[in-house]
C-alpha cells in the first residue's frame, strides 16, 4: 500500500497540466454550505479517494466536476477539468430494459464516433482489462438481468473503453461483497495509472475506497481534508477476557435447505444454504461467523435460534435439545438466547411503542418479574444502552438508525440473557454510528458476561472484537480458529482474500462467486482460487487441524 | 411483427381462440338441438365476435397509445400543452367510465350524429385516461432515477435518454395494465352495442340475458372471455414489440 | 448526498378528504331530495330532473356501499383463508383469484340477473363476487409481505404465543393494507351496478338508480334526464376512487409515520433527544 500523500491538496506551480483542479470551490444549498472552499488538484494517472458520510456532498462535488447541472445548488469558485470526463453515477444503474451491448455502443459511439462493431470491440478489450471472462459476457441481456458484480464490471469497462481524461466514480461497486468490490476497484485504479487517467473514487468511509487510491481525502463538515492515515498495523485484538468455560451452545450436523420446485425430470429440488455444520459456543466467548453474501451465515444464525428450526441436525443450549423442546422449554431457552437483527428498525413492530415492545418481552419471557416492576426495568435497560428514558414512549418510525439499533439491543437484554446471536447487527449503520454501537455491544457483553455469536462480512472488524471465528463459504466452514490465528496466520485462500479486502488490498481471488443454484463440484472456491488444481474439482475439502484450535478446509493450504 | 411476438400469441391460444371456438361450437350445438341451422348460429357468433373485436381493438390501442404518450408528457418537468392534456386525462379518468360515455354517445346518435366515430371515442377515452394515469408516475420516476443520472454522467444526449430510458419506463406500466383496460373496454363495448343496437357480442349476451336464455348467453359469454384473452395477448405482444423498438432498437 | 433534490413525497391528503366530503354531501342531498319533491313519492314524469336524479342516488349509493363492503369482506376473507391454509391450497385459491380477475366479471352481473330474474340479494351477491377476486389478490400480496417482515420473527424470539402474535402484532399492522385493498371494492361496486342497471338488468326500477336512469334516458334520447344522473354518477365514482386512492396512500405510509415496508426513512419527525 502506498503511504497516503497529500499531493492532491498541495497547490502546484504547473497547474495547467492537471486534468482536475478546483479553486475555492463552494457549493451552497440555500444558505447551507455543503462544500466550503475546496482546493483539489489531481494529476493524470493519479487515483484519489474522496470519502464522507451520507449527505456530505460527495455526489454534488462530483457532478460539479463533471459539469452537470446542480438543481437547487449555487456554485462559487472554480472547478476546471481538462479533456473528456465521465461520471459513473451512484447505484450503477443503466436503462433497465435495453441490452447492455447496445447501451455500450451508444456511449462509446457518442464519445469516440465509432460504429457499433468497433465500439463493441473496444468494449471487449476493456472487459479483458476488468478480468471478465468471455463466458460470463451475457451482454445481449438487459442490465437488470445481470448479476450486480457483472453490471459494475461492465460499467467500469465502459469507462475504460471510452478512455476519458477524467473518470469520476460515485459510490463505485457499493453493495458488492468486499472481495469482489476490491478486486474491481484495484483493476480500475491500475488501468487509470497506466493510461494516465485521473480517477476519483467517492464513497462512504467504510467502502474501502482508500485501498486502491494514491491520495486520500475526506469530506468533513463541508471541508475537504486529508484522510487521517490508517493505523497500520492495526492494534492487536482486544482479548481482555479469556473465556475458558464449558460449551453453552452446540450445534451438530446443522443443515438448512429449501424446496426449489421440481427439476426438469420431475424430481424435487432443494437449495442447501448450510451444509451439515458443527459449532460450539463456549461460555463468555465471542464467536464471529465471517462470510459474504450466500455464505449461509444469516441462515445459520437463525437456525441456532430455531427461527426457523434447521432442516436437519440439532441445537443444544445448556443441555436442552431445541429440536425436542416443548413450548415451555423453548421459551426458557429464548430467555437465555436472544437475537439482534440486521435491520433493527425493521425488527420493531411499527404499531407498538418502544416501551410496549420491551414490556412484552418481559411479560412472556420473565413471568417471575411482577408487572409493577416492569416499567422500572424498561427504563434501566434503555439507560444501559445509552438511550434516554423517554424513548419508551416513542414509535419505532421516529427512531434514527443508531437509536433503533440500541432499542434492538435493549430488547435483547430485557430478559437478562446469557448469549446473544447477532446477525450483521451493524449493517444499517454509518461509520460513526458503527463505532458507537460496537461500544454499546461490547460494554453489554463485558458487564453481563454474555456469550456472543456475531455474523459479519467485515473480516478485520469482526476478528478484532472476537475470540474465535468460523469462516463460511457457501454454507460450509472453510477455516476455524482463534481470532489471533486468523488475523495473522490465515491459511485458507478465501480467508486471506477477505482479510486483504478488509485492509484495502487487492484480494487474490478472480471472477465472481458461483450462483447458489449451480455450485461447482469439489471445492466451491475453485473457480476463483489462485491455488486451485485439478484435484480441487474432485473432492470437497474437509476441515483438517493445522494447529491448536485451528483447522482449514483446503487441499493445498500448506503449498505456498 | 417479429417472430417472438407471434410465438407468444401462439402460447396464449388456450385462453384466446379456444374459448371463442368453444363458444361457436356450443352455439352450433344449441341451434342444432332445437332444430335450427347450427352453421348459421356459429357463424352469427363469430361475426359478432369479429364485430366487437373491430369495435374494441382499434379504440383500445389508439386510446392507450395516445394516453400513454400524453401521460409521459405530463411527467416531463416543464409544463407544456401536451403535458396538460395528460394531466386532464388523469384527472378525468375516474369520471369517465366507458358505459357513461356510451350513454352520451347514444344520446348524440339519437339526435343525428354518426355512430361509428362516437362509439370508438367512447371506448378510446377511458383507455387513454387509464394509460395516462399509469404512464405519468413512471415517467417522473424514470426522470429522477439513478439510471438517468448515469446516462447524464456518461454524457448521453437528451434525445437518446428520452428514447431509450424514459419512454420505455413510462410505457412499461401501460402494457402491464393493458389487460385491465381491455376488460373495462369490453364492458364499455357491451353498453355501446346494447344502447346503439349494434350487432356485437355484448348485445348478443345482454339480449339473451334479457329473455333469460342460458343457452343463448353462454356461447356469447365464452366468446367474450376468449376476446378478453385475445386483447390481453395482443397487448402484451405489442408491449414487447414496443419495448424492443424503444428500448433495444437503434 | 443525492444531487438533484428528491421528489417530495406528497403527504397532503387533500384529494382523499375532498372525495370523502363529496360522498357525504351526495349522500345527504340524496336523502333530503325526496322531501323536496312535493311529497309526491316516486312519480317520475314532469318532475325536476335534478331532484329525480338525487332521489335515484339513494339506491345507487346505498347499494354500492352494501355490495362494496360485502365484496371487500369476501376478498379479505378469501386471502385470509388462503394464507391460513397455506402452501398448496394457498396457491390454488390465489391462482383462482388471478384467473377470475382476468375475466370480464362485470358482465356476469347483468347476465346473472337476467338468468335468475333478478332480486336484490342476487344482485348484491353478484356485484360482491365481481369485486372480491381483485380485493383478494391485493390483500394476499399485502399479508404475505407483512408476514415476511422481521418484527414478527423478533416477536417470536421474544417468546410471544401464536395468539399474541396474531392479535398484537399481525392484526394492528394488517388493518391499513386490508382497508386499502377493500376500498377498491367500493368504486367497483358502484360502476358494476351502474353498468348492469344501465343495461336494464340491475337494480329493480322501484329502487331507482343512476345507471338505470341514464340507460332509460339514453334510449329515449332525453338529454335533460340523462345529464344530472350521469353527472352525479361520475362525481360519486370520482369520490369513491379518491377515497380508495387515499386508503392506498395511507397504507403505504404505515402506522405512526413509519413506512409500511419496514425500510427506514419514512415521513417521521426527527425527534432527537
Ligand atoms: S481446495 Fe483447492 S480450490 Fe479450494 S481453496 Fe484449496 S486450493 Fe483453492
Amino acid at each position: 500500500m502506498t503511504p497516503p500523500t497529500h499531493a492532491a491538496t498541495a497547490p502546484s506551480p504547473h497547474t495547467a497540466a492537471a486534468p482536475v483542479s478546483t479553486q475555492a470551490l463552494t457549493l451552497l444549498a440555500g444558505d447551507r454550505v455543503l462544500i466550503d472552499r475546496a482546493d483539489l488538484r489531481l494529476d493524470a494517472g493519479q487515483v484519489l479517494s474522496l470519502t464522507g458520510g451520507a449527505g456530505t456532498g460527495k455526489t454534488l462535488l462530483l457532478r460539479a466536476l463533471a459539469g452537470l447541472p446542480l438543481p437547487g445548488v449555487t456554485l462559487a469558485g472554480q472547478a476546471r477539468t481538462d479533456g473528456r470526463r465521465l461520471l459513473i453515477a451512484q447505484g450503477g444503474r443503466l436503462a433497465p430494459q435495453r441490452p447492455l451491448a447496445l447501451q455500450a455502443a451508444d456511449v462509446i459511439g457518442h464519445h469516440l464516433g465509432l460504429d457499433a462493431s468497433a465500439a463493441l470491440r473496444r468494449m471487449a478489450d476493456a472487459l479483458d482489462r476488468m478480468g471478465v471472462p468471455p463466458a460470463a459476457r451475457r451482454f445481449d441481456l438487459p442490465p437488470e438481468r445481470l448479476p450486480d458484480s457483472l453490471r459494475w464490471a461492465a460499467l467500469f469497462a465502459l469507462g475504460i473503453a471510452v478512455g476519458p481524461a477524467v473518470l469520476l466514480a460515485d459510490a463505485p461497486a457499493a453493495g458488492l461483497d468486499p472481495t469482489v468490490r476490491l478486486r474491481l476497484l484495484h483493476r480500475l485504479a491500475e488501468w487509470a495509472r497506466s493510461s494516465a487517467t485521473a480517477l476519483i473514487l467517492a464513497g462512504r468511509p467504510e467502502d474501502g475506497l482508500d485501498g486502491p487510491a494514491d491520495a486520500r481525502l475526506c469530506l468533513h463538515e463541508g471541508r475537504v481534508l486529508p484522510t487521517p492515515p490508517i493505523p497500520d498495523p492495526l492494534p492487536a485484538p482486544d482479548h481482555a477476557h479469556h473465556p475458558a468455560g464449558a460449551a453453552v451452545m452446540t450445534a451438530h450436523g446443522l443443515t438448512m435447505s429449501f424446496p426449489m420446485g421440481t427439476g426438469p425430470t420431475g424430481e424435487a429440488r432443494r437449495l442447501t444454504a448450510v451444509h451439515s455444520l458443527d459449532l460450539e459456543l463456549v461460555d463468555g466467548e465471542t464467536l464471529v461467523l465471517l462470510g459474504e453474501s450466500g455464505s449461509g451465515k444469516a441462515m445459520l444464525a437463525r437456525a441456532l435460534l430455531h427461527l426457523p428450526a434447521p432442516s436437519t441436525g440439532r441445537v443444544v443450549w445448556m443441555g436442552r435439545d431445541l429440536t425436542k423442546a416443548d413450548d415451555a422449554t423453548l421459551r426458557r431457552v429464548r430467555r437465555d438466547v436472544q437475537p439482534l437483527f440486521p435491520d433493527p428498525a425493521g425488527s420493531l413492530d411499527p404499531a407498538m411503542t418502544v416501551g410496549a415492545q420491551l414490556t412484552a418481552v418481559l411479560e412472556s419471557l420473565r413471568p417471575d418479574i411482577p408487572a409493577d416492576r416492569r416499567p422500572q426495568r424498561v427504563v434501566e435497560t434503555l439507560r444501559a444502552v445509552g438511550l434516554p428514558t423517554d424513548t419508551a414512549t416513542r414509535w419505532p418510525a421516529s427512531l434514527r438508525p443508531l437509536e433503533a439499533a440500541r432499542v434492538g439491543l435493549a430488547r435483547a437484554l430485557m430478559p437478562d440473557p446469557r448469549a446473544l446471536v447477532c446477525d450483521e447487527p451493524l449493517a444499517t449503520l454509518s461509520a460513526e454510528d458503527r463505532a458507537e454501537f460496537w461500544d454499546d455491544l461490547l460494554t453489554a457483553r463485558d458487564r453481563r458476561h454474555l456469550s456472543l455469536i456475531l455474523t459479519t462480512e467485515r473480516a478485520e472488524e469482526g476478528l478484532r472484537h472476537a475470540d474465535r471465528a468460523l469462516v463460511l463459504l457457501m454454507g460450509r466452514v472453510v477455516e476455524r480458529g482463534s481470532a489471533d490465528d486468523l488475523l495473522h496466520h490465515a491459511r485458507h485462500p478465501y480467508t486471506q482474500a477477505m482479510l486483504s479486502a478488509a485492509r484495502g488490498d487487492r484480494p487474490a481471488l478472480e471472477g465472481d462467486p458461483p450462483s447458489a443454484l449451480r455450485q461447482p463440484d469439489g471445492c466451491t472456491l475453485r473457480q476463483r482460487c489462485p491455488k486451485a488444481r485439478s484435484f480441487c474439482a474432485q473432492a470437497v475439502p474437509t476441515l483438517e487441524p493445522v494447529g491448536p484450535g485451528h483447522a482449514v478446509a483446503c487441499h493445498y493450504w500448506d503449498t505456498p | 411483427m417479429p417472430r417472438t411476438a407471434v410465438r407468444r400469441l401462439i402460447d396464449t391460444l388456450p385462453a384466446t381462440l379456444l374459448p371463442i371456438a368453444a363458444g361457436a361450437a356450443l352455439a352450433w350445438a344449441v341451434a342444432w338441438a332445437v332444430g335450427l341451422s347450427g352453421l348459421d348460429a356459429a357463424r352469427g357468433l363469430l361475426a359478432a365476435t369479429a364485430f366487437t373485436l373491430l369495435l374494441v381493438a382499434p379504440a383500445l390501442l389508439l386510446g392507450a397509445g395516445l394516453g400513454a404518450l400524453a401521460g409521459a408528457w405530463a411527467g416531463l418537468p416543464p409544463h407544456s400543452g401536451g403535458g396538460w392534456t395528460g394531466r386532464a386525462l388523469i384527472a378525468a379518468g375516474p369520471l369517465l367510465p366507458g358505459f357513461l360515455l356510451a350513454a352520451l354517445a347514444a344520446l348524440a346518435v339519437r339526435s343525428g350524429a354518426a355512430a361509428a366515430p362516437l362509439a370508438w371515442a367512447a371506448l378510446a377515452l377511458p383507455a387513454a385516461c387509464h394509460a395516462a394515469r399509469l404512464a405519468r408516475p413512471a415517467m417522473s420516476a424514470a426522470l429522477t432515477s439513478d439510471a438517468l443520472r448515469m446516462a447524464e454522467g456518461l454524457g448521453l444526449d437528451d434525445r437518446t435518454v428520452l428514447r431509450h430510458l424514459a419512454l420505455p419506463a413510462a410505457l412499461a406500466p401501460v402494457t402491464g395494465g393493458f389487460a385491465n383496460a381491455a376488460l373495462s373496454a369490453l364492458a364499455g363495448a357491451t353498453a355501446v352495442e346494447s344502447l346503439l343496437d349494434l350487432p356485437g357480442l355484448g348485445a348478443l349476451l345482454i339480449d339473451a340475458a334479457r329473455v333469460g336464455s342460458l343457452s343463448g348467453s353462454l356461447p356469447a359469454l365464452m366468446a367474450l372471455c376468449g376476446l378478453a384473452g385475445l386483447l390481453r395477448a395482443l397487448g402484451s405482444a405489442l408491449g414487447g414489440w414496443l419495448q424492443r423498438v424503444t428500448g433495444a432498437g437503434r | 448526498m443525492s444531487a438533484p433534490p428528491p421528489l417530495p413525497t406528497t403527504t397532503h391528503h387533500g384529494k382523499g378528504a375532498a372525495g370523502l366530503a363529496l360522498l357525504v354531501a351526495l349522500a345527504l342531498a340524496c336523502t333530503v331530495a325526496p322531501l323536496l319533491n312535493d311529497g309526491a313519492g316516486p312519480l317520475r314524469a314532469d318532475r325536476d330532473p335534478v331532484l329525480t336524479a338525487l332521489t335515484d342516488g339513494r339506491g345507487s349509493l346505498s347499494f354500492a356501499l352494501l355490495s362494496g363492503l360485502l365484496g371487500a369482506g369476501l376478498g379479505v376473507a378469501w386471502s385470509g383463508l388462503a394464507i391460513a391454509l397455506g402452501d398448496r391450497a394457498e396457491r390454488r385459491l390465489m391462482g383462482a383469484a388471478a384467473r377470475l380477475v382476468a375475466l370480464p366479471l362485470a358482465l356476469l352481473v347483468p347476465l346473472g340477473v337476467g338468468l335468475t330474474g333478478g332480486g336484490l340479494p342476487v344482485l348484491t351477491a353478484l356485484v360482491a363476487l365481481s369485486a372480491a377476486p381483485l380485493v383478494a389478490g391485493l390483500a394476499h400480496q399485502d399479508l404475505r409481505a407483512l408476514l415476511r417482515r422481521d418484527f414478527l420473527t423478533a416477536a417470536r424470539a421474544a417468546g410471544r404465543s401464536k395468539g399474541a402474535l396474531l392479535l398484537h402484532h399481525l392484526l394492528p399492522n394488517a388493518v391499513r393494507p386490508l382497508l386499502a385493498a377493500g376500498a377498491i371494492a367500493l368504486p367497483r361496486a358502484l360502476a358494476v351496478e351502474s353498468l348492469a342497471s344501465l343495461l336494464g338488468l340491475g337494480l329493480p326500477s322501484s329502487v331507482g338508480s343512476w345507471g338505470g336512469a341514464v340507460g332509460v334516458a339514453a334510449r329515449l334520447g332525453d338529454g335533460l334526464a340523462l345529464v344530472p344522473a350521469a353527472l352525479l354518477l361520475a362525481l360519486s365514482l370520482w369520490a369513491f376512487h379518491a377515497v380508495a386512492d387515499e386508503a392506498l396512500r395511507l397504507a403505504a405510509e404505515g402506522p405512526h409515520g413509519g413506512p409500511s415496508n419496514g425500510l427506514p426513512g419514512g415521513s417521521a419527525p426527527d425527534a432527537r433527544p
